[in-house]
């Protein structure tokens, strides 16, 4: 999707399930996308410009209807937030680029929220001002994600956050890209994985 | 060409929530604690979700709470909910502190706000008995 999207019409598209529009939804789409992992040593050979891992975080708290009594404003992410900053020695505020899983629009700020950008509950009130956007303090799935680029799971913020992190943008690459966080979920939001990336060895 | 008349989904009353299935035919909601660590949850599965014991006994629940959350569906995912369009989707947070999924019934949609009190009420469709909400006052 490149035609600009107005507040209307978002207001004026469809109520698939209220409180979400359909364009509050991702795209369909049908693609491929493989990653090449290997040590960094070998990388230092290959064609492209390698991207380095500095943290891996995983969280998985399970079906919250299983249990009944889980609050779903809180998602795996909030488990993982902590493996992963702790294993990259970063925090939220050092983070420079966001590729988040954007299955819906309310994904991005509760992964927000889950990942300490800003407490719980005021992850709408953070994204307000636009600082997701282009030129934005946090610019946030700068490809346009599952929501206006393409939908191929957890490889769509993983692809955008490889691109942000060699460089290769274009129009769209951050000027700023030294740390990448990119996140992907399953099942419904109760399983969840993320890595902090970066240009630089850590 | 003929129109096919399509049945809902409705749950199969048996195994370890039988109880619950039966309480509601008899318009009373059955609720289960675990006896080992006190945690209260609906019968979504036989082990209990925070300490992994199989161990628990059930206990009549008042049958009231808030709406926790909730949604309109607008989109057709059955095609024998299509006279139902737009119907609501709610999470209630029983006084005992489980989330029941369910509907409210008797209120627009338009009426529905989180934190509105409700109550369980059981309809009877064939061979079962469906808990679904009202609200009250």
């Amino acid at each position: 999707m490149r035609e600009p999207i107005t507040l209307d019409d978002y207001h004026n598209s469809r109520w698939i399930i209220e409180p979400l529009h359909l364009l509050d939804c991702c795209l369909v789409s049908n693609g491929a996308v493989a990653v090449v992992v290997s040590g960094a040593e070998q990388a230092k050979d290959m064609k492209q410009p390698p991207v380095y891992i500095w943290g891996m975080g995983q969280g998985h708290p399970g079906d919250p209807r299983s249990a009944g009594s889980s609050p779903e404003t809180e998602t795996g992410a909030k488990i993982a937030a902590e493996t992963v900053f702790s294993m990259a020695g970063v925090g939220p505020s050092e983070i420079d680029i966001c590729e988040l899983y954007d299955c819906y629009t309310y994904t991005v700020i509760v992964t927000l929220e889950d990942y300490g950008f800003c407490k719980k509950g005021e992850g709408g009130a953070f994204v307000e001002d636009g600082k997701l956007g282009p030129g934005g303090e946090l610019p946030t799935n700068t490809g346009g994600g599952q929501l206006s680029s393409f939908y191929m799971w957890g490889m769509t913020p993983m692809s955008e956050a490889v691109i942000q992190a060699r460089g290769q943008g274009g129009v769209r690459q951050v000027p700023k890209n030294d740390l990448v966080l990119c996140t992907g979920n399953g099942g419904v939001l109760n399983y969840h994985a993320s890595l902090v990336l970066s240009p630089h060895r850590n | 060409m003929t129109e096919e008349i399509v049945d809902k989904p409705l749950p199969s009353p048996s195994g370890f929530a039988e109880p619950f299935w039966e309480a509601g035919a008899e318009g009373r909601l059955l609720l289960i604690r675990c006896k080992s660590c006190d945690e209260s949850r609906v019968p979504s599965s036989e082990v209990c979700p925070n300490c992994l014991s199989v161990d628990f006994e059930w206990y009549e629940a008042s049958g009231l709470g808030v709406i926790y959350t909730y949604g309109v569906m607008h989109r057709l995912y059955h095609p024998a909910f299509e006279q139902d369009l737009p119907y609501n989707l709610v999470v209630v947070e029983l006084q005992e502190g489980p989330h029941l999924p369910g509907n409210i019934i008797g209120i627009e949609n338009d009426a529905l706000r989180v934190g509105m009190p409700v109550q369980v009420v059981w309809q009877k469709y064939s061979d079962i008995s469906i808990p679904r909400f009202q609200a009250r006052t």
